[in-house]
């Protein structure tokens, strides 16, 4: 097994709380983040709207981790939960794992990545040097726990799509091919971008994504003015800038934390379960995910505002972002829908 | 023969689902008698359960129905010994079949194989999810394996065979495409799934998931009971499946049903009775009655109809022909026009051709033709979505690896192929550096495909006389409903329009249906007709984009009148230079279909059909295009050639 140390010259992200505007995409980040079941964010926009650089900073707010020692697959050191088969044997075999802190990584898959380095592959070291067989984790075994970031998806290869969903959508990576057979499990938080001018995603596909934002380049003049100034300042002074920030970040880390804790505790009450699924067959969406996910990315953004009990303004915040991209809309129509007409004005 | 024993050879980098041990690393399933609604695929794979042999069941339903929670479910309750083996969408030959095992073979010398999956699943479950997603290749392996009961497996001069005799559970989304009628047929029972329409059952479905969600063991420990008593059914009704009688009658009757649903071949029929005689053994009945075998016809019969419209449907008596069924549905659906293209058509006399010369018309996108491949998953005819898309071999290294091959073609070296290739002759070789040493013959390649959409370039003329007679809003229906279809699928489409002196590539090959949109609503007609430089445009991007893919098999869909006016070199006759240029157009693998949408008038001058010939093309008038559809003409086009 590799380390998967890395030193610490990486450059630094521009502060996620520093991005001007984009509330939406924010939030959708922010309540993938607390619930990570809502499986993911598909951020829809042109280019140079700040999609990369919020994907980037979110993970410098985030919680950190615990992780076993040496495990490329990032298990929580707990016997409880979901474990590699390496991490089931320690446990199994009375062995206490070394728990670690790790930050929350964005693992991130190259359109042009190949099937073996997603899934992992024959351990070639091991096979030429001591004719063993052995797995070599790929990019879904580094994911596992973190934020799995697709830049442009809808250009990744239409069978890695398949294949990245397919795990995205059991937990789990299950390996059968080059002579190995392994399964361990690929939990992460699907952060996909993709610009529509370039080509679509199959309808199926969408589906697949939690939540879905529509971001589009500022038009107010001052606006536009203070994002110039922002980067050209944090271009000029990475450090001082990222420390401006800091106090704010660290602020909305402790948000989220909190949430997450608060989060199995959000009361969702029968009503609101009776609108949910009001809206779902109101607008007629495919299947139950819209249900489910409207009902999780209600619950996370009453826990994101400290509340146990959901609210209706809680619906309406993920009927916004869960709905768009799961309507029955003809081919051509363009992925707009007003909330107002199905939930009734606020 | 050397027989595999089950559970004994797994090697410990190894791992699976297996039945009995879900609980080890794997995440808990959601129970399957949690599940809320969808009685009948519940019903078709309690009933596969008992009888395994059976053949599967196939489960078709839209995104975010509980499909995989369902089959997934199932391994919780299954009956016996035997493994639920998931197959992975990018799961290779080797370990599907199996292959050989290189880790025994280079530190021992012995050529042993390794069991592949399909080995594994012997007396349980092999599971696909997004079976149409499958490499065929894949797909022709597990149907052998399916049909014979067993795996043969000839590795390096040894052969070996393994008893492999399992369900078969697959899921797919008919959006995504189709299956074979050979993977259909093997599976015993067919359902169908929709979001659950209750909303009270809607809402007790979302409660039991969140609480699953929020703690999977405590939620497993609550439906325990109830989980153990279904297993425990399962498992009387397997055992009692030999005491229950198949009257005569019972099996008349099934024979009846099949026929009059057109359902080819025995299977149909066997699926039927073996279906009715595990619900009868279910529900301790002692003999299959009438009622059995009503409530499991519709699951065997299904995906074997020979109409497949509209499962709901009376289906019509078989028919001697054998249509695709897409075809036939098309033929007997008539053609929809929205309302103002009807009446335009009834209508009064068309104005008078013109060639407005400097006279722009934007014309509107009429609604696209109706057509029922637009979007299968909604109009019931779950195997509609016609022409296939090709999964074949890709050069440049792209594509999923599926299986590796000897023959040295340059290709991307196959290295868990190779070593296995290497392994037995290890003790034989000098290893004082290496602990493998290869030599060049056991180098393997991979073997990689990949599924291409397809290209279709579109030359509309954009001339004046084209802007009359609404033509315009003719040809860019037409071409909706084509781009449709390429917005579920992957196609690309791109887009040349010719009037006034010049053509102009408007889109260069795209699949997004955004731009090809509006590129089509922003399409500008009126002046001059310049069809030698539209079809020379449209030719050079097909070139560019065969250059880039040889394979590609491209199609060129000219729209037009055929009444060039403007030569593409100055002075020439315009009429003969468009004839003397099409020995050129006449590219390798690409297809032309001329439309011709000077229809009606009584002025034709069948220029247009003259030119689908010289093109070796196919040639339609454009309202014979409304009654019959672009997208299955273009779908032709295709199938011609392939």
């Amino acid at each position: 097994m590799k380390s998967t140390g890395k030193s610490s010259n990486i450059p630094l992200n521009y502060p996620f709380l520093a991005i001007v505007g984009q509330d939406p995409m924010k939030l959708a980040l922010i309540l993938n983040v607390i619930d990570p079941s809502l499986s993911g964010v598909l951020i829809r926009g042109e280019k140079g709207t700040a999609k990369s650089t919020a994907v980037r900073g979110l993970a410098d707010i985030l919680p950190d981790l615990k992780v076993t020692s040496g495990c490329p697959f990032n298990c929580p050191p707990d016997p409880r939960a979901d474990l590699c088969p390496e991490c089931r044997e320690m446990w199994d075999s009375g062995e206490k794992p070394e728990p670690l802190k790790s930050k929350v990584k964005v693992v991130e898959l190259p359109v042009g990545a190949t099937e073996d380095r997603v899934l992992g592959s024959l351990d070639l070291e091991e096979a030429i040097k001591a004719g063993k067989r052995a797995f070599s984790p790929g990019i879904l075994a580094k994911a596992n726990r973190n934020i799995l970031y697709v830049d442009e998806v809808n250009l990744l290869d239409d069978h890695l799509v398949d294949i990245l969903l397919d795990s995205a959508a059991m937990g789990l990576n299950i390996v059968e091919r080059e002579g190995v057979s392994y399964t361990h499990p690929a939990k992460f938080t699907l952060v996909g971008t993709m610009n529509p001018e370039e080509g679509d995603l199959r309808p199926q596909l969408l589906d697949r994504f939690g939540l879905c934002v529509q971001v589009e380049g500022i038009n107010d003049p001052l606006a536009r003015a203070e994002v110039v100034k922002r980067r050209l300042a944090f271009e000029a002074n990475p450090k001082s800038f990222a420390r401006a920030h800091n106090q704010a970040g660290r602020e909305l880390k402790k948000k989220i934390a909190q949430a997450k804790r608060i989060l199995n505790k959000v009361e969702t009450g029968e009503r609101v379960l009776e609108e949910v699924v009001n809206i779902s067959v109101k607008v007629g969406t495919d299947g139950h995910r819209a249900d489910l996910t409207m009902i999780k990315a209600a619950r996370a953004a009453a826990a994101f505002d400290s509340r146990k009990v959901v609210e209706p303004r809680d619906l309406r915040t993920a009927a916004l972002l869960a709905l768009p991209h799961r309507l029955k809309r003809k081919p051509f129509e363009e992925m707009v829908f007003d909330l107002d007409k199905i939930l009734g004005p606020e | 023969m050397a027989r595999f024993q089950q559970g004994t050879e797994s090697p410990e980098h190894m791992h699976r689902l297996n039945l009995k041990t879900t609980s080890t690393a794997l995440p808990a399933v959601f129970p399957f008698s949690a599940l809320v609604g969808q009685e009948e695929m519940k019903k078709a794979l309690l009933l596969t359960a008992v009888d395994p042999s059976l053949g599967g069941v196939l489960i078709l339903g839209e995104r975010g129905t509980a499909k995989s929670t369902a089959a997934r479910g199932l391994a919780n309750v299954w009956p016996g010994q035997g493994k639920f083996v998931t197959l992975p969408l990018g799961a290779t030959e080797d370990r599907v079949v199996g292959g050989l095992d290189f880790e025994k073979a280079i530190t021992s010398g012995k050529v042993k194989p390794e069991p592949g999956l399909l080995a594994k699943a012997d007396q349980g479950v092999l599971y696909l999810d997004e079976i149409n997603l499958l490499d065929e290749h894949l797909a022709a392996l597990i149907l052998d394996a399916a049909s014979s009961g067993w795996v043969f497996l000839e590795r390096e001069g040894v052969s070996w065979s393994y008893p492999s005799e399992f369900a078969l559970i697959g899921t797919m989304n008919p959006e995504e495409g189709q299956l074979s009628p050979q993977l259909l047929d093997r599976f015993g029972l067919a359902v169908q799934v929709k979001a659950e329409p209750d909303p009270a059952l809607r809402q007790e479905l979302i409660r039991r998931r969140l609480r699953f969600e929020a703690d999977p063991r405590d939620f497993a420990i609550e439906w325990e009971n109830k989980e153990r008593s279904l297993a425990l059914g399962l498992k009387q009704a397997r055992d009692g499946l030999d005491r229950v009688k198949v009257g005569p009658r019972m099996r008349n009757l099934a024979g009846r049903l099949a026929a009059e649903a057109g359902a080819a071949g025995q299977r149909a029929e066997l699926s039927m009775i073996k279906a009715a005689r595990a619900l009868a053994a279910l529900e301790g009945a002692e003999a299959i009655q009438w009622e059995h075998l009503r409530e499991v016809a519709g699951m065997a019969l299904l995906h074997r109809r020979r109409q497949m419209a509209d499962p709901g449907k009376q289906t019509r008596k078989s028919r001697p022909d054998k249509h695709y069924p897409a075809e036939q549905q098309e033929l007997e659906k008539p053609p929809q026009v929205s309302e103002p293209e009807a009446r335009q058509e009834r209508g009064t006399p068309s104005p008078v051709d013109g060639e407005a010369q400097g006279q722009e018309k934007i014309h509107g996108v009429n609604s696209p033709f109706a057509l029922s491949s637009v979007d299968p998953g909604r109009h019931g005819g779950w195997l509609i979505s016609s022409g296939r898309r090709l999964k074949r071999e890709t050069k440049d290294g792209s594509g999923r690896y599926i299986r590796a091959s000897m023959e040295r073609l340059g290709r991307e070296i196959a290295l868990d192929a190779t070593f296995r290739a290497a392994a037995p002759f290890q003790n034989q070789r000098d290893r004082s550096v290496l602990n493998l040493v290869i030599h060049s013959s056991d180098i393997r390649e991979k073997i990689k495909v990949k599924t291409t959409g397809r290209l279709v370039v579109f030359v509309v003329d954009g001339s004046g006389s084209m802007g009359s007679l609404l033509r315009m809003q003719e040809a860019k229906a037409a071409i909706l409903s084509l781009l449709a279809e390429a917005y579920q699928k992957r196609d690309r489409v791109g887009m040349v329009s010719f009037r006034g002196y010049e053509a102009e590539l408007l889109l260069p090959p795209t699949n997004s249906v955004e731009l090809a949109n509006r590129c089509l609503e922003e399409l500008p007609t009126g002046g001059k007709t310049p069809l030698a430089h539209g079809l020379i445009k449209a030719a050079q991007v097909v070139m560019t984009e065969l250059r880039r893919d040889p394979k590609l098999n491209p199609l060129i869909v000219l729209l037009s009148d055929g009444k060039p006016n403007i030569p593409f070199v100055i002075g020439a006759e315009p009429w003969d230079e468009v004839m003397g240029l099409t020995s050129q157009l006449r590219l390798p693998g690409l297809t032309w279909l001329v439309v011709d949408t000077d229809w009606g008038h009584y002025l034709s001058f069948g220029m247009c059909r003259q030119l689908a010939e010289q093109l070796n093309g196919t040639y339609i008038k454009l309202d014979e295009l409304r009654s019959q559809g672009l997208v299955k003409l273009v779908n032709q086009g295709f199938q011609k050639r392939s």
